[in-house]
């Protein structure tokens, strides 16, 4: 063996993780567009939407909830600023926080409308409505461990610390965005 | 010879993280699939020409069976063949030896993508033994027809035996099978990106890189609606959802839209990694240049582009607004101005070439004739909605996605394979059994393909088992038509066995190959040795050429490799 080492200059500027997680979230981006327009084109075609025997859906306790998801985007955005100044903060824990008082509040309400007794099978907007929360919730909750990864990651004192924290922070910022077009659509209809 | 030290089986085959090895695993899985799809479809051509004939090995072809067997062979080629073979395999060989890297930038990320591409064959093969026999609804799975009695007029079911049902294994393994493909996908655009060699720029890829790449881009951008798609569909199977069930508001003709958004592209994401495979090829054998490298890859990409605003083409029967269908009509007419344009520039490349009929030469051109003569030829006429709404339906389409996929998908792979065969193994294959698996191979396809454009412009339907009553059809000469494509396929299908003998003897008995560069090529992967070692190079090359100079006039060999100095 002469020389095993690669050479490696040619390297796009993102680094590998980071490039990962963005295929990731176009991919995931245009599974959820799919979704959306599905939704939009069955809400088109009905005379009364969501239809009237429906029991309302909680819209105000959604909406606080919606500001704590926002905030959670914020203080993110806060660790990710902190770690590339190499002092990682304590915003990470509390991103996670906020991120389970969410996902306990949307997962709490999930059931509540489901032990009203509106089940999938009862009309399509309830098809729609348990697939598109459920499924956002889904992401939240990988998000979420994505984040605990990352925590652990830190006090290991993993070296990749910034490409990792950025690649789990858009994923984060992805599911942040999500919600509120998905509240406008389905909540504020 | 290799220099890392040998490793048993259950690592080489199930553990490695090196990428040939995880190519080898997915070419292994591949062929064990095509060879369920193309016994399938022997049993299916038999019933086809001679109904109420016992197929031998198969028995009786029942109505059922011949809607399960047409479902099962459609889904095994399209997703697990083409697919898989086109991506996965091609991705994995030759992505990071070509650009002069020793492996992907996820290694254990390409073992779990295999992982979950060996589960959802497990899936597959395992629908086709639930309680209530193998998904007999067409490969293209339109519901209400996929949601079958599961849906929510019959609500006494249990989960149970809405679970274990081919619809949801089905469903279930195209939706693990394409988890695994983003997987692959993603790790082979970031190992483009991020791992070429010193000196490769983007502009000197191999095409076949870059065809493999865009190809994948195209997979992800396009695919996660039909995801979308496929999880309502086991929703409406498993927990009663009504997204297709009209009764409740709901839309059938929604899956349709979401599975040939992702279906049309499909068809050009299992088009262009042939089509670098054949660029490579056809230059190294004519001694030149590829013609418009940069010219191929404008039209590439915008092939690409305008591939995803076609899809409506396959509902042009199904009800569209006829305002709707001019618009695609229009576009599918466009769409194929690039790739004649990309098959010119390949006839381009030959014009006064100094040709060597290689084997892969042979695939090679063999692959552009049919492709461009029968298959894209024929697409034109059905892209236009006035013909295809008589066309729809018949054998004439089914000719025609055989005269584009098999081309294609099956040329192309076995030109791959006699070109870099003894690269990877280390080995020759036979070259007088080569010989003749191609000429059987290519004559015996078109007998098989061809007489079904006839037979469909005379109205031989499609996807119907038992075509007896319908007078027209028992007239000479269709019988006829309908014996000499079914034996002709048999023999093709038999013919693979030349191939299948030939390419396990060469893995263990066949001629050593002595030369790193045998076809005296430019890329990466023929500057080192064969096989090549636990991490491709022994010195990591520094790349000061592109991949196609040929002849240049500076040098007195007619070939500069990437990188000589
Ligand atoms: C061994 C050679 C092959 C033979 C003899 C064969 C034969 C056939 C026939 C006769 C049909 C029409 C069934 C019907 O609609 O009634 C069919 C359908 C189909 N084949 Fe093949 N085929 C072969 C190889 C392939 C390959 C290599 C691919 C793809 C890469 C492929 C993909 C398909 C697809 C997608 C369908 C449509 C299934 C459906 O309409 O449900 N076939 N094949
Ligand atoms: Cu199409």
């Amino acid at each position: 063996m002469v020389n095993s080492k690669q050479i490696e200059s040619n390297r796009s500027p993102v680094a590998g993780p980071v490039l990962a997680v963005i295929m990731a979230i176009i991919v995931e981006a245009m599974f959820f567009g799919g979704l959306i327009s599905a939704y939009v084109l069955a809400a088109a075609g009905q005379v009364e939407w969501p239809p009237a025997s429906q029991p309302r859906l909680p819209v105000s306790i959604t909406f606080t909830n919606m500001l704590v998801l926002l905030f959670s985007g914020w203080t993110m955005w806060q660790y990710l600023k902190s770690v590339k100044k190499g002092k990682p903060s304590n915003y990470l824990q509390i991103t996670i926080i906020l991120g389970f008082i969410f996902y306990l509040v949307q997962g709490y309400e999930w059931f509540r409308i489901l032990l009203f007794g509106v089940q999938t099978s009862h009309s399509l907007f309830a098809s729609f409505f348990y697939t598109l929360i459920g499924l956002h919730g889904f992401h939240v909750l990988i998000g979420l461990l994505l984040l605990i990864f990352l925590w652990r990651y830190q006090k290991k004192g993993g070296k990749n610390l910034y490409n990792y924290s950025l690649a789990v922070g858009l994923f984060w910022f992805f599911v942040v965005a999500l919600w509120p077009i998905l509240y406008n659509l389905i909540y504020l209809n | 010879m290799n220099t890392h030290k040998k490793h048993g089986f259950w690592h080489r085959y199930f553990f490695s993280l090196d990428h040939k090895d995880i190519g080898f695993q997915y070419m292994l899985t591949i062929f064990f699939m095509v060879s369920i799809g193309g016994f399938f479809a022997y049993v299916f051509r038999m019933h086809l020409a001679f109904p109420d004939m016992k197929v031998p090995l198969f028995g009786l072809v029942t109505n059922k069976d011949y809607n399960m067997l047409i479902t099962n062979h459609g889904l095994i080629m399209m997703m697990w063949l083409a697919l898989g073979m086109l991506l996965a395999v091609a991705g994995n060989f030759l992505i990071p030896i070509m650009i002069g890297t020793d492996d992907m930038a996820f290694p254990k990320l390409n073992k779990i993508s295999y992982w979950i591409f060996l589960l959802s064959v497990i899936l597959m093969i395992a629908s086709f033994f639930m309680p209530k026999g193998g998904l007999g609804v067409g490969w293209t799975l339109y519901p209400p027809l996929s949601v079958g009695d599961f849906g929510y007029n019959t609500p006494y079911k249990s989960f149970a035996d809405r679970f274990f049902t081919a619809n949801t294994f089905v469903l279930l393994a195209i939706a693990f099978e394409f988890t695994s493909l983003l997987m692959g996908g993603i790790n082979f655009f970031v190992t483009t990106l991020n791992k070429r060699a010193k000196g490769m720029s983007l502009l000197k890829m191999p095409m076949v890189v870059w065809m493999i790449n865009i190809a994948n881009l195209l997979f992800m951008f396009s695919v996660g609606p039909l995801v979308a798609g496929t999880f309502m569909l086991l929703l409406d199977i498993n927990v009663g959802t009504g997204f297709y069930d009209a009764y409740r508001g709901g839309d059938p003709l929604l899956w349709e839209h979401l599975f040939w958004f992702f279906g049309h592209p499909e068809v050009y994401v299992i088009l262009l990694p042939p089509l670098g495979i054949l660029a490579e090829i056809i230059s190294v054998n004519s001694r030149k240049p590829l013609f418009g490298y940069k010219f191929i890859l404008t039209l590439t990409l915008i092939a690409a582009v305008l591939s995803t605003m076609v899809w409506a083409h396959h509902q042009f029967v199904a009800g569209i607004d006829p305002r709707a269908a001019t618009v695609f009509s229009i576009f599918t007419i466009i769409i194929s101005l690039p790739f004649a344009g990309i098959i010119l520039a390949y006839i381009a490349t030959l014009w006064k070439g100094d040709l060597r009929f290689t084997l892969p030469m042979k695939w090679a051109l063999g692959a552009v004739a049919l492709f461009t003569l029968l298959g894209g030829f024929t697409g034109l006429h059905l892209g236009a909605s006035v013909f295809d709404i008589y066309a729809h339906d018949t054998s004439f389409v089914v000719a025609h996605f055989h005269y584009t996929l098999f081309p294609t998908v099956i040329f192309g792979s076995f030109a791959a394979i006699y070109f870099w065969f003894s690269k990877f193994s280390g080995r020759k294959l036979n070259q007088t059994l080569g010989n003749l698996h191609f000429w059987l191979t290519f004559i015996f396809f078109n007998g098989f393909a061809f007489p079904l454009f006839l037979l469909g412009l005379a109205g031989q339907h499609r996807r119907i088992a038992d075509y007896r009553q319908f007078e027209f059809l028992m007239q000479d000469p269709l019988p006829l038509y309908r014996k000499i494509a079914t034996i002709s396929a048999v023999i093709l299908i038999l013919s693979q066995f030349i191939f299948l003998f030939n390419f396990i003897w060469s893995l263990k008995r066949g001629k050593k190959e002595t030369e790193d560069n045998p076809w005296q090529a430019n890329t990466l992967e023929w500057q080192t040795s064969s096989p090549p070692p636990h991490g491709n190079f022994k010195v990591y090359p520094v790349v000061n050429y592109g991949p196609y100079e040929y002849n240049r006039p500076d040098k007195d060999k007619d070939f500069t490799p990437q990188n000589e100095i």
